[in-house]
């Protein structure tokens, strides 16, 4: 299993999700979505950045089934037949939670460290 | 009933055979829809060139993870992996040994495949150099260039000081730079050169992210400290070439337009504009573009032009949240402002702008050569088979002794890997020997293409051999290891079933091999004989017409002198006996035959009815380019330029102006807004026009050159005999006629025409390379078949020879059956010839798109060749001594 429960601890920085995993969770924690919905979704909160391949996106919404973070939440019609919608479980949102608690924490050291500025453009 | 699916669908689903079954039959569909649509809502080739090769990757490494190859969980240990390499090692020497025994099977597999890939490597290697490989050293996704909607059409160019203001005020790029073109003509380094150079922002080479090779990049400072002259960074070719490459060029002064200029550094090797294709030499800061602007060099580097805008987004900020806020600040500019978007574009390839243009050739390219690759599949496919199938009683043999299906299949695979990297490495050899060549296929419209052999075109002929011969192995390896042994046997005597069930399968590959090569050997005839009468301007040859640019406005010319310089000259070229004819324009012919001018009837108040193509010229230019006079009189002595302004029209400007009355004695009205005069039409001229088919007039303007107040003007000359001699000798009149005079641009009027051509010249040479190699694969895949064949009949011909038959018969036996072949491919390529003819017609320009000379030259040539592949095995089979083969 990729995403490790931190048991209700503050969240630590070791053990991470991975990056792309992560972004699949968050384009879904606002409601269930098909795969191409989170397809676009991540590719453009990614700034472009991230472009998953169906096959990928559908082998990696596999594995956070099998890892209790994502569950089937029935279908909608589409062009070529029936597509299945995805939806966080509660142990996904409870994950999502935790990444992003560790990524601020990770985000107040860089800029304690001005590894980042404060505000504004990066550039 | 289901809309029919897309080809992209068939080839993702294909591609998804990397993934295990199981998930195939969960996912499949979906991913594959998904897929569908992503592909749909992606245009232009470029992207979707890139969205291929991602996908490619992604499915076939994901794929394999799936099915448990590199995942932690199956990794072998290191005994496993040094044991899978000692098999292969093993099957590798077997492999060789095997192609060792039969060498001519060897060398027919390696040319195949390397002719195959060779062409096809170099057509995607074109692709990816117009589309996706970015001109400059080491650019980053965060270059763009920028363009704005304007009137439906988007302009690739905006005025110097808006580029300022966007510069200051932007927050998505980190700065904004702007270029503009124009030609530099430097004196001091020797010979004077006419170069492409490029007025410049101070902070291009900063945006651009550029290094100099030695010296520096332009500053700030530099507007301050050099108040007396302007400086100048030179392209490391111009260093090389002109200056020795040594580094005592920092800080020397050349003149630039007659102005003194100092260098400061030398561009990065490889950079000659942001934009491939493009051929800079020199770049001068806009701002001290004054110091070389003015006077003489300003219509060197127009004054008042507008500029090219390229920007370096900053982190984190997307194309779209750029070119939002890049229209928000352009409205933000004053009322006058007609914009409707803006749009910013990848620095990658060929400028948008050509991009556009060059989509559907690249297209087409792309389908040749994916017909190429197919040929090459089915000759080495039918190579593979007959040569496992020759193999059968020694795989028959094995296989009852205990050697595995797999295993065989393994060491088949392995023994043809042998044949792939040695194909790899010849086709890459051949694509780097043919790369002169295929930069000449582009040589017109895009001169300095550079097309280089990276590791990704190495990879992509390596992955493209081995997925080749894998394809083809596995299915005849299968097939050949299939049998129980006995039926194996069996199957190898020449009655059976199976045995004429291949010999047709394997005819059927030969003729269809035929087929492909009859069609690219059609097109390529096609395009050429098009592209030949597109160069001919009216019905003469233009080889023989020599262009020069003379520019008196270099030397300080009047437009008065100037007039007095031209009339000289003509009168001296008179004298001249190498000399037809001549005649001066104002502007040149092929792709400079342009600048619309908008006409209006003289006589009745209104407006403009069209914009016209035209140009200024003399009495001398119709004769040069043999355009009929229909009507009235062509421009003769009493036209001056004190006498009223006089016109001819072309027979579609008078048919479209005049439809039922003669255009002859009318007055036109031409110009706009303040430059506006009013010309009477004095004769009616056939419709002829370089560069377009006669099925496409346009209608056209033409001026007299006597009239204009331009100072610079073209020169055309016909000469009598070869163009070297006559031009040496018109250089030294043309030198003689007027001192100071820059003479430019010297060559022949077919080279000016052809630049215009660029898409069919390259389409042409593609075809043409194509159709070479279609030629030597079909001859391959007929000698092959028939070679295979004689000696499976070696037996049989040498008792029908013991029995009394005559060699003469043997021979025509094998001549049947290579008629066999030739016949249905021949039938069939014909069918193909006309699909591609339809494909092709938008490039076809004077002659029919299916000529039936060409066709019928064409299936002659195949035929021919056929005969020959057909020859060797024939005398082959003559030859056979029936005691020798019925002892043996």
């Amino acid at each position: 299993m990729h995403a490790k429960p931190l048991s209700g601890s503050a969240p630590g920085l070791a053990d991470p999700l991975h990056p792309r995993e992560f972004l699949v969770l968050v384009a879904l924690a606002d409601g269930a979505k098909h795969g191409y919905a989170v397809l676009k979704r991540v590719e453009r909160e990614s700034d472009g950045g991230v472009r998953l391949d169906p096959a990928n996106l559908y082998r990696m919404l596999r594995r956070l089934d099998r890892d209790g973070l994502v569950a089937d939440a029935g279908t909608e019609p589409g062009e070529g037949g029936r597509r299945r919608l995805f939806k966080l479980t509660p142990e996904g949102h409870r994950q999502v939670k935790t990444e992003a608690l560790r990524v601020q924490r990770l985000a107040t050291l860089l800029r304690a460290r001005r590894l980042l500025p404060e505000t504004g453009r990066s550039e | 009933m289901s809309a029919p699916r897309p080809l992209g669908s068939w080839v993702y689903r294909a591609l998804l055979l990397a993934y295990p079954r199981e998930f195939r039959d969960a996912h499949g569909r979906e991913a594959t829809e998904t897929f569908v649509l992503l592909l749909g809502e992606t245009s232009g080739l470029g992207p979707r060139i890139n969205l291929w090769m991602r996908t490619i990757r992604s499915v076939v490494i994901d794929g394999m993870r799936e099915r448990g190859f590199g995942s932690p969980r199956s990794r072998p240990s290191a005994g496993r992996w040094m044991a899978a390499a000692g098999r292969l090692r093993q099957s590798v020497r077997n492999g060789l040994r095997q192609w060792v025994r039969s060498p001519v099977h060897a060398v027919v597999a390696t040319v195949s495949l390397a002719v195959g890939i060779g062409v096809a490597v170099a057509v995607l290697n074109v692709m990816l150099t117009l589309f996706v490989r970015p001109a400059v050293p080491g650019a980053s996704s965060s270059l763009g260039v920028v363009g704005v909607w304007r009137d439906g059409n988007i302009q690739w160019s905006m005025a110097p000081g808006q580029v300022d203001r966007l510069s200051q005020r932007t927050r998505s790029f980190v700065a904004l730079a702007g270029e503009r073109f124009g030609w530099a003509w430097v004196t001091g380094v020797g010979p004077s050169l006419e170069l492409e150079g490029s007025l410049v922002t101070f902070n291009y080479f900063d945006v651009l992210g550029l290094t100099p090779a030695i010296g520096r990049v332009f500053h700030e400072q530099d507007r301050a400290s050099t108040a007396t002259h302007s400086v100048a960074i030179i392209s490391h070719r111009l260093w090389t070439d002109h200056f020795g490459a040594a580094v005592s060029v920092l800080g020397q002064t050349i003149e630039v337009n007659g102005q003194p200029v100092e260098i400061l550094g030398v561009a990065p090797r490889g950079f000659r504009g942001p934009f491939q294709a493009q051929a800079r030499d020199i770049w001068i800061p806009h701002e001290l573009g004054h110091l070389t602007g003015q006077g003489a060099a300003g219509t060197l580097f127009r004054s008042g032009g507008t500029f090219e805008v390229i920007g370096r987004r900053g982190k984190g900020v997307s194309r779209i949240q750029a070119e939002e806020e890049l229209l928000g600040l352009i409205r933000d500019g004053g009322p006058a402002e007609v914009i409707s978007g803006v749009v910013v574009q990848h620095v990658r390839g060929v400028h948008p702008e050509q991009r556009s243009d060059l989509a559907e050739t690249g297209r087409v390219a792309l389908g040749i050569a994916g017909v190429l690759l197919t040929l090459t599949c089915i000759n080495l496919g039918g190579l593979l088979y007959s040569r496992h199938l020759s193999r059968y009683k020694e795989l028959s043999v094995r296989c009852a002794l205990g050697g595995t299906r797999r295993g065989l299949v393994a060491e088949l695979c392995a023994e043809n890997l042998v044949v792939a990297v040695a194909a790899a490495g010849v086709s890459l050899v051949a694509a780097a020997a043919g790369q002169r060549l295929v930069a000449n296929w582009f040589a017109y419209g895009f001169p300095g293409l550079h097309l280089p052999l990276t590791p990704t075109v190495a990879g992509l002929a390596m992955g493209l051999s081995v997925m080749v011969v894998l394809a083809f192995t596995i299915i005849p390896a299968l097939l050949s290891t299939r049998s129980a042994p006995l039926a194996g046997l069996n199957e190898r005597r020449p009655s059976s079933e199976g045995y004429r069930h291949t010999s047709r399968m394997q005819a059927g590959i030969a003729a269809a091999q035929v087929a492909l090569s009859l069609m690219l050997v059609t097109g390529a005839a096609v395009m050429a004989a098009s592209v030949s009468a597109t160069l001919s301007v009216g019905g003469s040859d233009s080889d023989s017409i020599l262009h020069y640019r003379l520019r008196p406005s270099r030397a300080g010319y009047t437009p008065q002198a100037s007039l007095d310089y031209f009339a000289g000259l003509l009168a001296d070229l008179d004298r001249v006996e190498l000399v037809e004819t001549a005649g001066l324009a104002r502007v040149g012919v092929g792709r400079d035959w342009c600048c619309p001018l908008a006409v209006a009837y003289a006589d009745q108040p209104g407006a403009v009815i069209r914009k016209v193509e035209n140009n200024s010229v003399t009495a001398g230019f119709f004769d040069m380019l043999h355009i009929p006079l229909e009507a009235g009189r062509l421009f003769d002595a009493t036209d001056t330029p004190a006498s009223p302004p006089v016109a001819i029209v072309n027979r579609a400007l008078a048919d479209l102006l005049w439809p039922s009355a003669s255009a002859v004695g009318q007055r036109l009205r031409t110009g706009e807004d303040d430059d506006v005069e009013v010309v009477q039409v004095v004769g009616v001229v056939a419709t002829t026009h370089p560069s377009r088919s006669a099925e496409d007039p346009v209608p056209y303007l033409y001026l007299n050159f006597w009239q204009t107040k331009s100072v610079d003007g073209r020169l055309f000359v016909r000469v009598r005999g070869a163009t070297g001699p006559a031009g040496r000798r018109l250089q030294a009149v043309l030198t003689g006629a007027g001192s100071g005079v820059h003479i430019g641009q010297v060559g022949t009027l077919a080279d000016r025409i052809a630049l215009g051509l660029a898409p069919q010249l390259a389409l042409s040479g593609v075809l043409r390379a194509s159709a070479g190699a279609g030629v030597v694969l079909s001859a391959l895949g007929v000698y092959s078949l028939l070679s295979v064949s004689v000696r499976r009949r070696r037996r049989d011909d040498a008792i029908r020879l013991a029995l009394g038959a005559s060699r003469g018969a043997i021979v025509i036996g094998v001549l049947a059956t290579g008629v066999r072949i030739l016949g249905p491919g021949i039938a069939l390529g014909v069918g193909l010839a006309w699909m591609q003819s339809r494909l092709l017609s938008g490039y076809i320009f004077g002659i029919q798109a299916l000529d039936p000379m060409i066709l019928g030259g064409a299936t002659l040539a195949i035929l021919i060749v056929g005969l020959l592949a057909l020859g060797l095995p024939a005398r082959r089979a003559a030859a056979v001594q029936p005691a020798d083969v019925l002892r043996g």
